[in-house]
C-alpha cells in the first residue's frame, strides 16, 4: 500500500473514531445563468446540497472586526469527500444554524477545513 | 420611486436592451456572485457623487458609472477597446428615462487599462468610466 493510501485509511480510521464528535453536515449551493438587469433579479437560480460528513472546530467572535456581531468558525472535512469546497455556499448543521461559507479554505491533500460565518 | 431607485432603473435598462444582450457579454452588477462568468464579463458600478448645484431641481446626483471590463490576460489590449467601443454606442450622450419624471443623460467616456486582477490573474480589467446627471422631480 502506498503512502497516499495509508494517509487516507487513517484520516477514515479517524473520523470513525470521532464518533459523534463528528456530525452529518448540509452543504448547499445556489447558482444562476447570469444577471437579467431587466428583472434585477438572477436569470435562473438551481439549488443543489449534499450531506456529508464533518467536524466543527472551535467558534470565535473578534471585537473590532465589522460587523461586530459576525460568528466565525471552521468545519474540518476529508478531501475526498469535499475536494472543491468553492461550489458550495453555506454549510447548515442539522438541526442548528447555517453558516455561510468564505475564504480562505485549506486542503492538503487529506483534509479539508472550511471557514464559515453567520450573524450572531 | 427614489431617486437612487430611479438612477438604478435607467442604467440597468441600458443592459436589459435586446441590443445589448445581444452582444452576448455577460454584465452583472456590483456586489453579485457567480461563478459562470468565464473569461470576459463587464461588472456595473453605478457611484453617486453628489447633488446637483446650481440646478433648480431637488432630486438630482451627479456621478459615474464605472464598468470594470475583465478580458482574458496575455492577448493585448484590443478586445478592451472592441467592448469599450461597443459601450459608447449605448451610454454616450445618450439620455435613459424609465420612470415618469426622472432621466439620467451621460455625457463622454474614459477608458483606463488597470492591469491582472488581484484575484484571478487570467483576467485582465480595464475601467470605462461615463459621467453622468440625473435629474428627478
Amino acid at each position: 500500500m502506498g503512502y497516499k493510501n495509508i494517509v487516507v485509511s487513517n484520516v477514515d480510521k479517524a473520523f470513525k473514531m470521532l464518533k459523534d464528535l463528528a456530525v452529518n453536515v448540509t452543504l448547499s449551493s445556489v447558482r444562476d445563468s447570469g444577471f437579467d438587469f431587466s428583472t434585477n433579479a438572477p436569470s435562473t437560480i438551481v439549488t443543489t446540497s449534499k450531506v456529508i460528513l464533518a467536524v466543527p472546530m472551535s467558534k470565535k467572535r473578534q471585537p473590532g472586526k465589522d460587523p461586530a456581531t459576525a460568528l466565525q468558525h471552521s468545519f474540518l472535512f476529508k478531501a475526498k469527500d469535499l475536494p472543491d469546497p468553492t461550489i458550495y455556499d453555506t454549510i447548515s448543521v442539522i438541526g442548528g444554524e447555517t453558516w455561510k461559507i468564505v475564504q480562505p479554505y485549506d486542503n492538503d491533500g487529506y483534509v479539508v477545513t472550511v471557514n464559515v460565518v453567520r450573524n450572531a | 420611486m427614489g431617486k437612487y431607485a430611479s438612477l438604478h432603473s435607467d442604467v440597468y435598462s441600458v443592459f436589459a436592451q435586446a441590443g445589448w444582450t445581444a452582444e452576448n457579454i455577460k454584465t452583472i452588477p456590483a456586489n453579485y456572485s457567480t461563478l459562470n462568468l468565464g473569461n470576459e464579463f463587464i461588472r456595473v458600478n453605478i457611484i453617486p457623487t453628489g447633488h446637483l448645484a446650481n440646478v433648480g431641481i431637488s432630486h438630482s446626483l451627479s456621478g459615474l458609472l464605472i464598468l470594470d471590463i475583465f478580458v482574458s490576460a496575455g492577448n493585448g489590449l484590443n478586445r478592451l477597446s472592441v467592448i469599450a467601443d461597443k459601450l459608447d454606442t449605448y451610454l454616450v450622450k445618450k439620455t435613459i428615462a424609465t420612470t415618469l419624471g426622472g432621466n439620467t443623460q451621460f455625457s463622454e467616456s474614459s477608458l483606463n487599462p488597470i492591469g491582472l486582477d488581484s484575484a484571478n490573474s487570467s483576467l485582465y480589467r480595464g475601467n470605462y468610466s461615463i459621467n453622468f446627471n440625473y435629474f428627478g422631480n
